[in-house]
């Protein structure tokens, strides 16, 4: 039989669950403006007397969005730090109009060449072809240190990679132990849980991961979807750096658990920024290097000089550009590597160090029997007209820099400029549409699961009302009591 | 099918990613119209940079080509004008020296016609041009001809009255040049006075010059000659028919000896001066070459201009038009942004 009494509980018991459920919406309507919140919704159940009782805290959640916005973060990360890698490179060849890249000062260097052998008798204009040939050599080291330091860079952000994921992997255990104890205690853990996912999206912007949860909240990383990086406890991610990291030698490898991530069968997949700085480091920049390191062995080529004797017997040898493996030519058609790093102009061709460039228009930079102009006569162009010719003349170039093997030095030089071109708008292409992809996936599950501030004050709304009723049940069935005792008083 | 939710933050940020995006168009967009080119010239073209480094590669050369061959023009000029100068002057001592023929009191007169000449075709022929001797050839560095009436004499002029005396046995000053008969005077002038003017003696004695001519590359696949050489066999031929009226006693010589020398000298100067004719022609056609070179050169050198416009550039009307649409979607985004803001339950309750 219902009482007084019972209406007093019932009344008592909504009054509590409703203050309760006031503190969950004061808690949503707090981190309203928090992107990593998910909204907190309280269950309510009905007591054997009819009372009504809180019944845990959940949140709202959807896996399959928060899945999608954790890969976006991982390949938006990776073409961002693809994209960053490769503007770095893209500013050794810039703006066409400026003729800073390899392929404009080899421009230069050949009109310069043209002016010499058009007044060969002229100094001045000889100084402009050592100017020129400065300016070239400037260039492709410039180029070089600037492929160098991309590298290097790489490195270094693999490394800091690799660290910032070890510390993650820490936190996230911590908070994934939290989880799990909290869940068997049967505690509110959902504040945890929207910290563990702000954890994973941290962990997704270094490297492609896939989740999956067990029993009790807990959960398990894979890193691709083959290596484990969380299992009851985070893998040890190793990684030492590779400096000194020779031209065109690939670096260390980044290793989970022992096992390096390259050579595992994750390949490029291992995704997210220490895969693209990974690819950067031992692909991209390895062959950009090369580029460039043809082109300077395709002007050693170019200037060298043969052996003019009747019967010639001796080696072709390096004339304007040398390098540190001469005086011998580099063999043709293979790349050396580091050599666009070596190059300079022979110190025997410029003035301001005691040489002189009329060497270049006759010959015999390595000895009397490469002189072709014998008579020393001033008006001999006519080696000066092979070295432009031969600047636009084909030869065979090493396939291993991913460009067509066979062109002159000045097509090389702009083919390379625009592998590197094509390259980088892909990569800024790819990294847009990710961005806007990983925006929108946000947008969408922040939408699904995030804090609607017009629903919560509704929701208040409702308690202030609710509880407004209870209290008047209390206070009614208290007049109730006061008029039975008064009758029975 | 479940209620399409949204959160608060999601209604106020709905914007912001449009709004950047926006505006980093509108500062390309800006770049554009300002400077008529792609605001990233790499980005925009990809693998066509190839196309627009190669362009300009052509362009640099092409331009090169094209001053170079200004100043070619003008050498080639100079050469022409000192070759007809030769030519005039050679003409005009065939003129004095026929003339001379008719009466013998004419001979110290065309000794010193000869000799001015002479004098003329040594400058002449030591004509330079921006540093370089124009007629020594490839050896721009020395003048093409020794001088022959330096004082004491050089080499050349030293070298043929030493032949003179070794012919005759007294130099050619003497007054016994009288005794010289015709038939002597051809052997001469047919043997030891002609090898003379052949090398290796002329090589050694009158000319410094190169017989290898400069060669300019006047187009991208023209490689010609542009110059005369000393030793060609007109300049010889002048020198010669100059030296044997200077120095073979022609004030002296016997009527019958200054006909046969007279003959020679008619002979030689007028095969040299048809030699210079065709010097001079092929100068010309040199000259000719080049200009149209030049003609060619510029032509190319629009074409490419187009092909990098074309490629670099961008409508101008277009980058425009693009720039105000930009402008006003922004204004939109910032005013219903500010809306937005404004929209709250909280002004209701």
């Amino acid at each position: 039989m219902s009482s007084l009494t019972t209406v007093l509980n019932i009344a008592t018991s909504s009054l509590s669950t409703t203050s309760t459920d006031s503190s969950v919406v004061a808690r949503n309507i707090a981190r309203a403006g928090d992107t990593n919140a998910s909204a907190k919704v309280m269950g309510r159940y009905t007591t054997f007397d009819g009372g009504v009782r809180p019944a845990g805290i959940n949140r709202l959640a959807d896996a399959a969005l928060f899945e999608s916005a954790i890969g976006a973060s991982t390949s938006s990360s990776a073409s961002q730090a693809r994209l960053d890698a490769l503007n770095q490179l893209y500013a050794t060849v810039s703006d066409p109009e400026l003729e800073l890249s390899p392929s404009g000062k080899l421009a230069a260097l050949n009109s310069a060449l043209q002016d010499y052998a058009s007044a060969p008798q002229n100094p001045a204009t000889g100084q402009a072809v050592v100017t020129a040939a400065s300016e070239m050599v400037m260039t492709l080291n410039s180029a070089t240190d600037v492929t160098r330091q991309v590298r290097w860079g790489a490195d270094q952000g693999i490394a800091d990679a690799v660290d910032s994921l070890n510390r993650l992997l820490g936190d996230f255990d911590e908070t994934n132990e939290a989880i799990m104890r909290g869940m068997v205690l049967g505690r509110d853990v959902t504040d945890l849980l929207d910290q563990r996912d702000t954890q994973l999206r941290a962990i997704s912007e270094l490297i492609d991961i896939r989740t999956i949860e067990r029993d009790n909240g807990d959960m398990v990383i894979f890193a691709g979807d083959s290596l484990t990086l969380y299992e009851s406890g985070p893998r040890d991610v190793t990684f030492t750096l590779s400096t000194p990291l020779a031209d065109g030698a690939i670096g260390n490898d980044v290793s989970i658990d022992g096992i390096p991530v390259s050579t595992s069968g994750l390949g490029n997949g291992v995704g997210g920024q220490i895969g693209a700085l990974l690819s950067i480091r031992d692909e991209t920049s390895i062959t950009y290097q090369r580029q460039l390191d043809e082109i300077a062995r395709g002007l050693i080529e170019v200037f060298a000089e043969t052996d003019q004797s009747a019967v010639p017997t001796l080696p072709d040898q390096v004339g304007l550009f040398i390098y540190s493996g001469g005086p011998a030519v580099p063999p043709s058609g293979t790349v050396v590597d580091g050599l666009a790093g070596q190059i300079s102009v022979n110190p025997a061709a410029d003035p301001s160090q005691g040489g002189s460039i009329a060497l270049l228009r006759d010959g015999g930079f390595s000895g009397a029997s490469y002189i072709e102009n014998t008579a020393a006569n001033e008006g001999f162009s006519d080696r000066l007209l092979s070295y432009a010719e031969a600047l636009s003349a084909d030869r065979s170039f090493d396939s291993s820099a991913d460009i067509e093997s066979t062109v002159s030095v000045l097509a090389y030089a702009s083919a390379s400029a625009a592998w590197l071109a094509e390259e980088r708008t892909v990569a800024s292409v790819a990294a847009e549409s990710a961005e806007i992809q990983r925006d929108r996936t946000n947008e969408a599950w922040h939408n699904a699961v995030g804090v609607n501030i017009d629903k919560e004050m509704t929701t208040l709304l409702d308690l202030e009302r609710s509880y407004q009723a209870s209290s008047r049940l209390i206070s009614t069935v208290d007049a109730m009591f006061n008029a039975l005792l008064q009758a029975t008083g | 099918m479940p209620t399409p939710t949204i959160s608060s933050l999601g209604l106020t940020n709905a914007l912001q990613t449009t709004l950047r995006t926006s505006q980093l168009q509108l500062r390309d967009a800006e770049l554009e119209v300002a400077t008529g080119r792609h605001a990233d010239v790499g980005l925009e073209l990809s693998y066509l940079v190839d196309k627009t480094l190669n362009f300009r590669q052509t362009r640099s050369t092409l331009s090169v080509m094209q001053v170079n061959n200004e100043s070619l023009m003008s050498r080639l000029e100079a050469t022409q004008s000192a070759i007809t100068q030769v030519s005039d002057n050679a003409q005009r001592f065939l003129g004095s020296l026929l003339s001379a023929m008719q009466a013998d009191d004419q001979r110290a007169t065309i000794v010193m016609a000869a000799e001015s000449e002479m004098g003329a075709l040594t400058s002449l022929l030591s004509t330079s041009f921006d540093g370089a001797y124009l007629f020594s050839g490839v050896a721009t560095q020395s003048p093409a001809m020794d001088d022959y009436l330096a004082d004491p004499p050089g080499t050349s002029r030293t070298a043929v009255q030493t032949a003179f005396v070794t012919e005759f046995g007294f130099p050619a000053t003497d007054p016994s040049v009288a005794t010289i008969t015709g038939a002597q005077m051809q052997t001469f002038l047919d043997g030891a006075f002609d090898t003379l003017f052949q090398d290796p003696s002329w090589a050694t004695n009158f000319s410094s010059a190169s017989d290898d001519l400069l060669k300019n590359r006047i187009s991208p696949n023209e490689v010609i000659e542009t110059s005369a050489s000393a030793n060609e066999q007109a300049f010889r031929s002048l020198t010669q028919a100059y030296a044997a009226v200077i120095d073979l006693g022609a004030k002296n010589l016997s009527g019958e000896a200054f006909q046969v020398l007279a003959d020679k000298v008619i002979e030689l100067t007028t095969n040299g001066n048809s030699g210079v004719a065709a010097i001079g022609g092929r100068l010309g056609l040199a000259e000719q070459r080049v200009s149209s070179a030049q003609d060619r050169l510029s032509i190319q050198t629009n074409v490419i201009e187009e092909s990098i416009v074309e490629l670099e550039g961008v409508d101008a009307y277009e980058a425009a038009t693009r720039m105000n649409n930009l402008l006003t979607q922004i204004e939109v985004s910032y005013a219903t942004t500010a809306r937005i803001q404004g929209l709250t339950i909280l002004n209701y309750l």
